[in-house]
């Protein structure tokens, strides 16, 4: 055990699935004494450094990614990084995920990372993760479980608070389901402030994160074959939901440039979308957008819907 | 009922003749071109993986000529091969082709439907196993050919001897539908391919030839790369083959995990754990090769296949590290001859400079940036 006269400083990339588990993992590590280190925001130095660090062909979130990862080498003891293999019985995060962390070894090496590796498919649970973490920082025992708990409560209590921000009054504003990857939805460098945009224009905004998992399971039951990524789930699940309820006015999807699962997720939401004869707006989200351009296509779809309403 | 399925190297040779074996007319699309890609590339999505737009362009060309169902490999992720399958059915569908589109799932997965799905079409039921068998020996027998077939590119005086008698070959193998034909055949190939003039003693480049394997095995989208390498020559070594490729998906499937430990140890200091796809094995063939002292490692993958941009992230650490000159080479409907050939040749010629250089083992961080990676 360390014997530390201030706390392990743990570097946390606010990327990927930091727009997820932020709750969970800030809350575990406080619990266990240990200081989270938490990058800033996305913004363009961090996206410079994740450019450098990663081929082109690597996709923009995993690019931002590695930005805040190389951002925070210098300023913390050890680097979590997370190894998100599957997060549900049977379905698959992505290729990227699964290979995040030899990523950052060969942007990083000589950091000291310490790997969350969670692969649910093969029993790996969260539990058994984060009790190797709590042991990389020197802690064992009732402090962990203690943790544990913590970070279950926050985690909890944060997925409520973004389910109840679908739950607002029927007021009358247009609904529009808005699908992507988290850290596309919520990542405002990234999507240039979608919802704000969207939301002060007068629209319901409606994310997969804000339904809950039996209205998810509902929209998938119909799917002839059952798809295996998380985030597509979650959305095809999300669309098809709403889609049945009726009252969805319009899709956005935003997705990432070349992303290897929204390609074919995408083109389903499209067929989905065209089925059902609501207005679709795809944004392509890439190192190169500029903001004119897409603030345009926003507006003239937003238009468009509101000239079907009238 | 007329049954086609994409085309994938050599694969048409045997999947003919087991859709003939049981009872069903295969219909075999006609071989890739610039026009089936064109065709796939209209109605796919923009960001879906290549080989997907290529088998669209195939089915597209065999709905033409008649096919009313396909047969496609299913999967389950995290590679997205696993759907193209349902991806593929919807485009056709929206495209007004009211075609069956048989896919055949993983074995843990469904036995019950892939038995309806695949009973529904088959007249002769009872041949199924002796049918897969001997599809599967047909495959294996191709595969020691294309071995012979490099060995003898690599080595020909003359290397139009070597594809012509490769051409005539394959015409000798595609009728054949019992063992002792496939005997007489392989024995046939072997003595056209031996007759081939060769000098024996030429000295050669030692290329692997790794990454996404509809890449690695279809000609036709990889600019005939083994071709190439061989009249420059290169003697083209791969691990990839469609009989493995079978085996690995069985062995998977039914045996214990255990055989991929080779493949998980060789890869591990580089890439620690399965990323779908591909990946893990190219990079366990990069650490294969560099430790068997081959002279470079040319890594082929279609633009934004997951895995294989893992393994090409990590492929220059290999290098690095282990002395190997490696070469990425991305690929999609955009890429053109002029630049592959060239990006080959620059590439042998640093491998020819590294031989007469003795093939020096790096010093500890001192290296020859040797990765070249583009999409052209």
């Amino acid at each position: 055990m360390r014997r530390v006269a201030e706390p392990l400083r743990i570097g946390l990339p606010r990327a990927l699935l930091y727009y997820w588990y932020a709750a969970a993992w800030e809350t575990f590590l406080s619990a266990l004494g240990v200081r989270p280190v938490t990058s800033p925001p996305t913004n363009k130095v961090l996206l410079n450094l994740g450019q450098q660090a990663a081929l082109d062909e690597v996709c923009l979130p995993v690019k931002l990614f590695l930005g805040h990862a190389v951002h925070l080498a210098g300023k913390c003891d050890a680097l979590l990084v997370p190894h998100l293999i599957s997060l549900e019985g049977r379905a698959f995060t992505c290729p990227k995920f699964m290979g995040l962390p030899d990523l950052v070894r060969q942007a990083l090496p000589g950091q000291r990372t310490i790997a969350v590796r969670i692969d649910v498919r093969a029993g790996r649970i969260w539990a058994v993760a984060a009790r190797e973490v709590a042991a990389a920082v020197g802690r064992r025992g009732r402090m962990v479980a203690a943790a544990l708990r913590r970070a279950a409560a926050a985690q909890a209590s944060y997925e409520r608070a973004l389910r109840a921000a679908n739950f607002g009054p029927a007021d009358g504003r247009p609904l529009l389901a808005v699908l992507g990857h988290p850290y596309c939805l919520y990542d405002r460098f990234l999507n240039m402030n979608l919802i704000e945009r969207l939301s002060a224009a007068g629209c319901r905004v409606v994310t997969p994160e804000m339904m809950p998992a039996a209205a998810v399971n509902e929209g998938l039951a119909a799917l002839p074959k059952e798809l295996f990524w998380t985030f597509g789930r979650r959305q095809i699940g999300v669309l098809h939901h709403l889609l049945a309820a009726g009252n969805c006015r319009g899709v956005v999807h935003a997705a990432a440039f070349a992303c290897g699962p929204e390609a074919l997720v995408g083109e389903m939401i499209e067929n989905a979308a065209a089925r059902h004869r609501v207005p679709l707006l795809r944004l392509n989200l890439d190192e190169h957008t500029g903001e004119a351009g897409f603030l345009t296509r926003i507006e003239a779809f937003l238009d468009m819907i509101g000239r079907r309403s009238r | 009922m007329k049954v086609t399925f994409p085309h994938m190297g050599t694969i048409h040779l045997s999947i003919a003749t087991l859709l003939a074996d049981l009872g069903l007319e295969p219909v075999v699309p006609p071989p890739t071109s610039r026009r089936t890609l064109d065709l796939g590339v209209k109605c796919a999505p923009e960001f879906a993986c290549f080989p997907l737009k290529v088998n669209l362009g195939n089915y597209l060309e065999a709905i033409a000529a008649g096919a009313e169902a396909i047969l496609m490999v299913g999967g389950v992720g995290p590679c997205r091969l696993g759907y193209y399958a349902e991806i593929q059915r919807e485009i056709l569908e929206r495209l007004g082709h009211g075609i069956v589109m048989v896919a055949l799932e993983p074995p843990q997965h469904r036995w019950r439907e892939l038995w309806t799905a695949v009973s529904r079409i088959v007249p002769r039921k009872r041949r199924i196993g002796p049918a897969l068998l001997f599809a599967y020996r047909k495959i294996k027998a191709v595969d020691g050919i294309e071995r012979l077939v490099n060995r003898v590119r690599a080595h020909a005086v003359e290397p139009a001897a070597a594809e012509a008698a490769w051409t005539a070959c394959q015409a000798a193998l595609a009728p054949v539908m019992d063992y002792a034909g496939l005997a007489a055949a392989v024995r046939g190939c072997r003595e056209r391919l031996e007759a081939v003039p060769v000098e024996a003693d030429r000295p050669l480049l030692r290329v692997e030839l790794a990454g996404e394997i509809f890449m690695v095995l279809e000609p036709a989208v990889n600019f005939q790369i083994e071709r190439a390498l061989g009249e420059r020559g290169a003697l083209v070594e791969r691990h990839i083959y469609l009989g493995n490729w079978i085996e690995d998906q069985l062995l998977r499937n039914f045996v214990s995990r255990a055989w991929r430990a080779p493949i998980e140890a060789l890869a591990r200091p580089y890439l620690g754990n399965f990323v779908g796809g591909h990946g893990l094995e190219s990079v366990a063939q990069a650490v294969n090769a560099a430790v068997n002292r081959v002279d470079g490692l040319i890594h082929l993958a279609p633009f934004t296949c997951m895995p294989e941009i893992i393994a090409q992230s990590v492929l220059p650490g290999v290098g690095r590290g282990l002395g190997l000159p490696v070469m990425s080479l991305i690929i999609d409907e955009h890429s053109a001859e002029a630049g592959i050939l060239t990006r080959i040749e620059a590439f042998l010629d640093l491998l020819a400079r590294r031989r007469a250089k003795g093939n020096p083992y790096p010093e500890p961080g001192l290296l020859p940036a040797s990765e070249v990676s583009c999409r052209t």
